[in-house]
Order: C-alpha cells, then sequence, then structure tokens
C-alpha cells in the first residue's frame, strides 16, 4: 500500500461519509435551537408566575422540574440521532474500505 | 540519488505501512471467519408500533390536559375524573418501555428507552400538578412541557424510520 493508496481511501471515506449523513445534521441542529429556545422561554414564564404570585413555590417546582426533563429528552434524542448519524458514517467508511482492501488483495476477500 | 536520510525515512514508512495493511488483513480474515459481519450497530431498528402508540398516547394526553384548561379543573376537567387517565397512560408507557428495551437490546446506549422513562415521571409530574388547586398557568405550562418530550420521542422515532429506509451500506 503506498502513500497514494492511503491518500485515495481517506478522500473516499470522506465521500462516503458526506453522502451518507445528507441533510439530515442541519435537521437536528434545527431541532436543538428551536428547543432550546422554547425551554429558556418556559422557564423564564414559570420564574416571573412564581415572583408576581400567579403560581404557588409548589407548582414552581413541579413545573421547573417537568421542563429540565424535557429538555433533557430533547439532548436524549439528540444522542440518539448522533448515534444514527454515526453508525451510518462508520459503515459507510468500512465499506469504502472494503473496496481498497479487495482491490489491492485481487480477489473478493470481504 | 537520495539522502541517505531521506532513503531510510522512506523504507521506515513502507515498512509501517506494509506492518499496518498485513494487521488489517488478518484482522479483516479473522472478523470473517468469526461469522462477524464487519458492521458497526449503533441504534435500535425502528418499529412503526411504537411509533403509532407515541402518536395515540400523545393525541390522548393533549386531549386530556385541553379538557382540564376547558373546564377549569372542574367537573370532567377535575382529578378525580381523571385517575383513570394517568393509571392507563403510565401502563401505555411500561409497554414502550418493555419494547424500546428489546429494540435496544445490548446497545451501548438506549436513548428511546431512558427517553420513555423520562416520559412516564413526566406523567407522574403532572399527576401532581393536577391533584393541585387549579391554575391555569401551570396546567398550561405542564402541557407545554408534555408537547416537547413528545417532540423529542417523535423526532427521534423520524431518524430511525429515515435511517431504516436507507440503502443498506
Amino acid at each position: 500500500m503506498n502513500e497514494q493508496d492511503i491518500q485515495n481511501l481517506i478522500a473516499k471515506i470522506g465521500v462516503a461519509v458526506k453522502d451518507s449523513l445528507g441533510d439530515k445534521w442541519a435537521e437536528a441542529k434545527t431541532f436543538a435551537d428551536s428547543e432550546a429556545k422554547k425551554f429558556a422561554q418556559n422557564i423564564a414564564e414559570i420564574a416571573f408566575w412564581k415572583e408576581t404570585g400567579q403560581i404557588t413555590e409548589e407548582q414552581a417546582k413541579v413545573l421547573m422540574r417537568m421542563h429540565q426533563r424535557s429538555m433533557k429528552m430533547v439532548l436524549t434524542t439528540l444522542e440518539g440521532i448522533s448515534l444514527v448519524m454515526a453508525e451510518r458514517a462508520m459503515n459507510a467508511a468500512l465499506d469504502a474500505i472494503r473496496g481498497l482492501v479487495n482491490g489491492l488483495v485481487g480477489f473478493e476477500l470481504i | 540519488m537520495l539522502h541517505p536520510t531521506h532513503q531510510k525515512n522512506l523504507s521506515l514508512n513502507s515498512n509501517i505501512q506494509n506492518f499496518v495493511f498485513k494487521w488489517l488483513v488478518l484482522f479483516i480474515t479473522l472478523s470473517l471467519s468469526t461469522g462477524c459481519a464487519f458492521k458497526v450497530k449503533l441504534v435500535g431498528q425502528y418499529d412503526a408500533l411504537v411509533d403509532q402508540s407515541v402518536l395515540n398516547l400523545q393525541s390522548e394526553t393533549e386531549s386530556h390536559i385541553n379538557t382540564i384548561l376547558e373546564n377549569s379543573g372542574q367537573g370532567a376537567g377535575s382529578y378525580d375524573q381523571s385517575k383513570d387517565f394517568y393509571t392507563q397512560s403510565i401502563g401505555k408507557v411500561d409497554a414502550l418501555i418493555t419494547r424500546a428495551k428489546v429494540l435496544e437490546d445490548k446497545l451501548k446506549r438506549q436513548p428511546l428507552t431512558d427517553n420513555f422513562i423520562a416520559l412516564k415521571q413526566q406523567y407522574e409530574d403532572l399527576r401532581t400538578l393536577h391533584k393541585m388547586p387549579f391554575n391555569q398557568n401551570a396546567i398550561s405550562s405542564g402541557q407545554k412541557s408534555m408537547q416537547q418530550s413528545f417532540d423529542a420521542i417523535v423526532k427521534h422515532l423520524v431518524f430511525l424510520k429515515w435511517n431504516q429506509e436507507q440503502p443498506e451500506i
């Protein structure tokens, strides 16, 4: 395996990974930004209501807990989405490696 | 003619590359001989039944909370007349937790299962909120949190479905 083979492999992996992900990262980012904004607004609302006596302390505590939890669920979903992306990218890269290895050995080893 | 140092470096690089290549071929051969498919698996399968169950539960929950708000926590919107809703909803989430555990079995990370466990806790807090004296702001805010919870789970399922629909690599 020479330097050119390695450069070819790196380029193939890069293309394979990019093709496997498409626009999905942008979609995940938009979702994350939108949910983070909602969380901030909801928390501010609860704090305001508590300060102005529109909700009790007990209600404020339960609501804060609920909103923190739902925001954590958003982050957990982003973790899940990242895992989907990582799986696709890794398998695309492995597929690119498979092609190169078979080419180098001259038969379908894998 | 190359400088001796350059000649030595080229030879060393070539040896390293050959070494790496040999180990790569050995690893791949061993993987094949042990029946390894040489694919990475980090996520569970998409399940249409889970997807539909989540959508149904989301719809029922929205409807329940709207009933509380429309009736100002009285009559049909009171906690007393809603006890069954909480019991049944939590039971449905328990079934989703069980299903998610199967789908994510043996995976290092189990985000779908984690989120269903969190959803169960959301219902318990919503029930706590409902038991308190009625407050329009509090229930509306709880509704928003439940919506965000469901949106998060649905988004994850959408990505799992997309993943399943892509050509296999």
